[in-house]
């Protein structure tokens, strides 16, 4: 044999990245016993954001047997307010969405990053067929019959797939020859935690200012997560705010529904931007998470639909091999990419809708969304339909 | 690679730098997914779950073991650059491919070797096996409309089976709309496959299959029609035998 790379040991999943959706990735294949290699090395997440859960979500990780190791740690959310605070001309009703009305207990779960990455972790830990490789990809070499990647710290890992949870910068795209269409948005997501005088009551509330959404979730305790979305020179400014200060400025943003406001330790700023890749899947590398999809957060879909990401990538995998097949078949990509088209680029166009309807300044477009609002707080069959698209597409629950 | 496929006739692949040369190119077109065999890379996945989900039912397996045929001998017939004989060795399958062209079997070698597959691929046709040899499946896919006597084939496939093995089938229906769309429609109007590929008459129907089976003692125990949706470019399985269909056959005693 003259083929170098039969002494590699050869994986059937290479996933590169060590962040929530990439672990979620590894986790769900490696329980069908598939041999994974999951090449990234071993940090805490790096800062305080948090993700509202949806239910798909939660029975995902229900199933790949992290839920149990986290559920302690998540609050559950039942009322989504949202509040019109654009203080335009014409301006939108307050609308709340109750879970039971769609039949649901919850229509989620509110969670530190940090600690679903620690049940992750643990999760990962367990399985007997997920070498952990504690390096970073550096390099990604992609021929007809499998992928292989160097480690910076010189190991080399052979997959007949590669599973691409590298974000932003994913350097698994690059490899696959696969292009962004990239926005940036002249906005900033600024990160904090917060405590306050009074309960939550499991309600998220969402504040729409002219300069994006303002959103408080719920956390255990008198606690909540804030995502505040600014102008980059607002976002700056606040930045550099005191404690106390921003405090203050936090409890005027949410019309001290809370009472007495007081943030936490940490707080962290985003450039905001939308980046779609034109494909998903291609030479045998499928990306998941950041590296398919940067979206602005709004109504929680980024890490759920990372999640998603993970879950239909886990399946299709396990279709495909189950049949005996090469996962990274051409047909089994192609498959991938339409099966993740879909989802991934009804919720950028939802999203992106929604972020300009808060941010345009042109008066049909504030009375179309005000409109909109109105028309949801008033029909109930309305509201139910867009609280479950919220939670999950319709095709997904039809097929 | 081994010598266990050296009994064969066909060439060893590392023999002539020519020859090997053709066949890394007929390999290639066998399995570019892109290519003339198009059609049946797409129609693949579901010969394969079809087949794995009997064996499964038969031997009492796990259809989500990633291996879930281990310790099962099988022979596939007419099986060209081994589309089927390498998944099912994936699984776990003691998997012997055969097909008289020596340029497929050339193909089929080189390509399990580079997917560092084990398959025992032999240039010969089932009369030239050895009569003793026994297997717990056996595989004639696309090949009953091929052989010039159904009848004799089939009980050639019966004998080579082990009492307690499994059988599975697929071939053409002899109906007018099998005349219509697997000759006009794949030879003639989509080009899907090169004109002469098949000839109707030799096409075979599922009440012929069964008097054939029957006469070895075996029933058929499943069927499905395979059936391609032009909209969705997708084939699937459908009670709609009248074209093309899988039959799974086994001892009725």
């Amino acid at each position: 044999m003259n083929d170098t790379s039969a002494d590699l040991t050869l994986y059937d999943v290479a996933v590169v990245g060590g962040g929530p959706v990439g672990l979620a990735t590894a986790v769900a294949l490696a329980q069908a016993e598939i041999r994974v290699a999951l090449i990234a090395s071993r940090k805490p997440y790096p800062d305080n954001r948090t993700t509202a859960l949806l239910s798909g979500s939660v029975d995902f990780l229900q199933r790949i047997g992290v839920w149990e190791r986290c559920e302690d740690k998540a609050t559950a959310l039942r009322t989504m307010r949202l509040v019109d605070d654009t203080r335009r001309l014409i301006r939108a009703p307050e609308v709340r969405f109750n879970s039971e009305e769609i039949g649901l207990d919850t229509f989620g779960y509110n969670i530190e990053n940090r600690e679903l990455l620690i049940a992750l972790e643990a999760r990962a830990a367990e399985c007997p067929t997920l070498t952990r490789i504690d390096d970073d990809a550096e390099a990604i070499d992609v021929t007809e019959l499998n992928v292989t990647i160097r480690t910076r710290q010189g190991g080399v890992v052979a997959a007949r797939l590669v599973v691409g949870a590298d974000g932003r910068q994913s350097i698994c795209r690059d490899a696959a020859g696969i292009e962004v269409k990239r926005r940036e948005l002249d906005q900033a997501a600024m990160t904090f935690n917060v405590t306050h005088a009074r309960p939550h009551h499991n309600v998220s509330t969402e504040f729409h200012t002219p300069n994006g959404p303002c959103v408080f979730v719920p956390l255990p305790g008198n606690r909540s997560s804030v995502v505040w979305v600014a102008s980059p020179a607002e976002a700056k400014r606040l930045m550099a705010l005191s404690d106390e200060q921003l405090s203050d400025a936090a409890e005027r943003a949410m019309h001290s529904i809370l009472g007495r406001v007081s943030v936490g330790p940490g707080r962290h700023v985003f450039p905001l931007a939308i980046e779609q890749p034109r494909q998903f899947a291609k030479n045998r590398i499928v990306l998941a998470g950041e590296a398919a999809h940067v979206l602005p957060p709004i109504g929680a879909q980024g890490l759920n639909l990372g999640l998603r990401d993970a879950s239909d990538i886990a399946d299709l995998v396990i279709d495909t091999m189950t049949r005996g097949e090469d996962p990274g078949n051409p047909l089994a990509l192609a498959q991938f990419d339409s099966r993740r088209r879909n989802d991934i680029a009804s919720r950028t166009m939802a999203i992106d809708l929604a972020n300009r309807s808060l941010l345009s300044d042109f008066l049909p477009m504030q009375a179309a969304r005000a409109t909109g609002l109105h028309l949801l707080n008033a029909i109930r069959p309305l509201r139910r339909i867009a609280m479950r698209e919220g939670l999950a597409p319709t095709w997904r629950r039809l097929s | 690679m081994t010598t266990q496929t050296e009994t064969s006739h066909a060439a060893s692949p590392s023999v002539d730098p020519d020859e090997v040369a053709k066949f890394s190119k007929l390999s290639a077109e066998w399995w570019d997914p892109h290519g003339k065999m198009a059609p049946l890379h797409k129609i693949n996945p579901l010969r394969l779950a079809f087949i794995r989900d009997a064996v499964c039912r038969k031997f009492d397996r796990s259809a989500r073991s990633l291996n879930c045929l281990s310790g099962l001998r099988m022979l596939d017939i007419g099986c060209g650059a081994g589309l089927l004989c390498e998944p099912f060795a994936r699984l776990g399958a003691q998997v012997i491919g055969v097909d008289p062209s020596e340029s497929n079997i050339a193909a089929a070698k080189l390509h399990a070797e580079r997917s560092h597959l084990s398959i025992d691929y032999r240039c010969t046709t089932l009369e030239q096996m050895d009569a003793r040899e026994r297997f717990d499946i056996v595989l004639a896919m696309e090949v009953v409309e091929h052989v010039t006597d159904v009848g004799a084939f089939l009980d050639r496939c019966a004998a080579i089976m082990k009492p307690s093995g499994l059988m599975v089938v697929s071939t053409l229906n002899r109906t007018w709309k099998s005349f219509a769309l697997a000759i006009v429609g794949a030879e003639y109007v989509l080009r899907w496959l090169p004109r002469g590929t098949h000839q109707w008459e030799k096409f075979v129907t599922p009440e012929e299959l069964t008097r054939h089976l029957e006469r070895n003692k075996l029933g058929i125990t499943e069927q499905a029609g395979v059936v391609y949706s032009p909209f969705a470019d997708r084939w699937s399985t459908s009670s709609d035998m009248d074209v093309n269909y899988m039959v799974v056959a086994e001892s009725l005693e």
